[in-house]
């Protein structure tokens, strides 16, 4: 991992075909990413969370740009946790979670695969196929899956959206317990969720990324912290303006 | 235990039916024999069904295997290559316009009244459903699941055999079983147009001499086989398909 931060610059326009005409999702965007550290955007639905998660990950180049995105991090690897958990269904919980090795060819690491299945609870389903798991077993298989592959930066879809309330704080409380160190873009739709979990947070507004303020205390924060409320009606407030303009 | 029991529940009652059609309409039986008459026609004539049997059986099989292998090379290369999916796709539709019946003679004069024109002819229509079922299931792949193995360095050939094509299993076991219903078919055409052997070319000599027991022998041999085939086929895809249990007939 190269021991930097980096930015993300988009200069152009993103457009969007829509039945009407060509909308612009977002234009001249940057984002700077912290070195070890969770980055969140929040949005509402459609704003181009996701679309901007894939651009910077390279798996979605758009072909209605202006411009073309001029500081990609090429140089770094990825890795991808979304919504939908991903498993193959008819791999065992242990074949998903060396997936990567197995498709690269390279020696698997039956021990470590162990390890992070014994960390998110799961080390007595090794040999289970996915179907036969809960939501958020298969959530955290997904997320053993992600750590297994180490790569410099981690790209989270709404990875806990799909799941119910209670599950959802305690795989929130899990990841972040087991990715605290790590370089972490986060895409969500819930701000109580980002502004538990992050150090930076951005939310897209206008087609700009505009960064917003977090309370002083530090990730993991107490749901019941009065700061992180008041965080959380502010963006709601944003959002809300947002929306209605 | 249960899908054979099933079968013998099925038997009987068409054997019934038969045999009532037979009684209520009392027909002649150079029009329709009874069930008891075809049963002695079996006993009287096993060797002879035996013979041919074998002969349309291995034009089956190896028809069969040859239509799934060519149809699943085919679904490959319509997944993997942009051009063959715009050139090779539209041709492989307009060929099944053709009707096979009119192949049929064609091929017989190309490859002769031997067993490969039947062959052929049964690689031929199972073809179509193979490749259109495998190209279809490996189309259907969440695309976000080609992105993740992509972000993990997987090569095309990797993607290929441990994502796209256990993917792509379900859908091309329903191809499978539509083949096993029509791959008889395709050799017993085969044998009318012209051969000196097989069920189809028993079926012919046996209504030129107005031996209808004789041809409903063969006809019940053939449905055997076609039952025989699309059982053995639903048993191999539910055992390939075991963590998909939508996709399994019950």
């Amino acid at each position: 991992m190269k021991r930097t931060n980096l930015s993300f610059i988009l200069k152009g326009s993103l457009k969007i075909e829509n039945e009407n005409e060509n909308e612009i999702l977002f234009s001249n965007l940057k984002l700077n990413i912290n070195y070890n550290k969770w980055t969140s955007i929040i949005g509402q639905s459609g704003s181009g969370k996701s679309t901007l998660l894939k651009i910077i990950a390279g798996i979605e180049i758009p072909k209605v740009f202006e411009n073309t995105i001029t500081c990609h991090p090429k140089n770094y690897s990825f890795s991808w946790m979304a919504q939908n958990d991903l498993l193959l269904p008819w791999a065992s919980v242990i074949e998903n979670v060396t997936l990567g090795q197995r498709l690269r060819k390279e020696k698997l690491d039956i021990n470590k695969a162990h390890n992070l299945l014994e960390k998110v609870g799961l080390n007595n389903a090794a040999k289970k196929l996915p179907s036969t798991l809960s939501g958020g077993m298969r959530q955290r298989v997904a997320l053993a899956r992600t750590i297994m592959e180490d790569k410099d930066i981690i790209l989270m879809d709404e990875p806990f959206s799909a799941l119910d309330s209670i599950t959802r704080s305690a795989i929130q409380k899990l990841t972040w317990k087991l990715l605290k160190d790590k370089t972490v873009i986060m895409v969500t739709h819930d701000p109580l969720e980002a502004l538990l979990l992050s150090n930076n947070l951005y939310y897209i507004s206008r087609e700009k990324l505009k960064p917003i303020n977090l309370p002083i205390s530090k990730p993991l924060r107490e749901i019941n912290d009065e700061n992180l409320l008041y965080s959380h009606k502010h963006i709601l407030n944003k959002l809300e303006k947002s929306y209605n303009s | 235990m249960k899908v054979f029991l099933n079968y013998i529940f099925s038997f009987i009652i068409f054997i019934l039916l038969w045999w009532l059609v037979q009684y209520v309409t009392n027909s002649p039986s150079y029009i329709l024999p009874s069930p008891y008459k075809v049963f002695f026609s079996i006993r009287d004539n096993y060797l002879l069904l035996l013979d041919h049997s074998l002969i349309t059986f291995f034009e089956i099989l190896l028809g069969f295997i040859l239509g799934i292998l060519f149809g699943m090379y085919t679904g490959i290369l319509l997944i993997i290559s942009k051009s063959m999916r715009k050139w090779m796709l539209p041709f492989i539709i307009l060929t099944q316009a053709i009707p096979i019946f009119a192949i049929a003679p064609i091929l017989t004069l190309w490859v002769g009244y031997g067993i490969w024109s039947k062959i052929i002819m049964t690689t031929l229509i199972i073809y179509f459903p193979i490749t259109i079922a495998f190209y279809d299931g490996l189309k259907r792949i969440d695309p976000m699941i080609i992105n993740l193995a992509k972000m993990m360095g997987a090569s095309t050939y990797s993607m290929l055999i441990k994502i796209r094509i256990p993917f792509a299993l379900p859908q091309l076991t329903s191809g499978l079983k539509l083949a096993a219903a029509f791959a008889p078919m395709g050799a017993v055409i085969g044998e009318w147009v012209g051969a000196s052997k097989g069920l189809g070319y028993l079926m012919l000599y046996a209504s030129g001499r107005v031996q209808i027991d004789l041809m409903f022998s063969s006809i019940i041999i053939l449905a055997f086989f076609t039952i025989l085939l699309y059982n053995l086929v639903s048993f191999i895809s539910n055992y390939i398909t075991s963590w998909d249990p939508k996709s399994h007939i019950k």
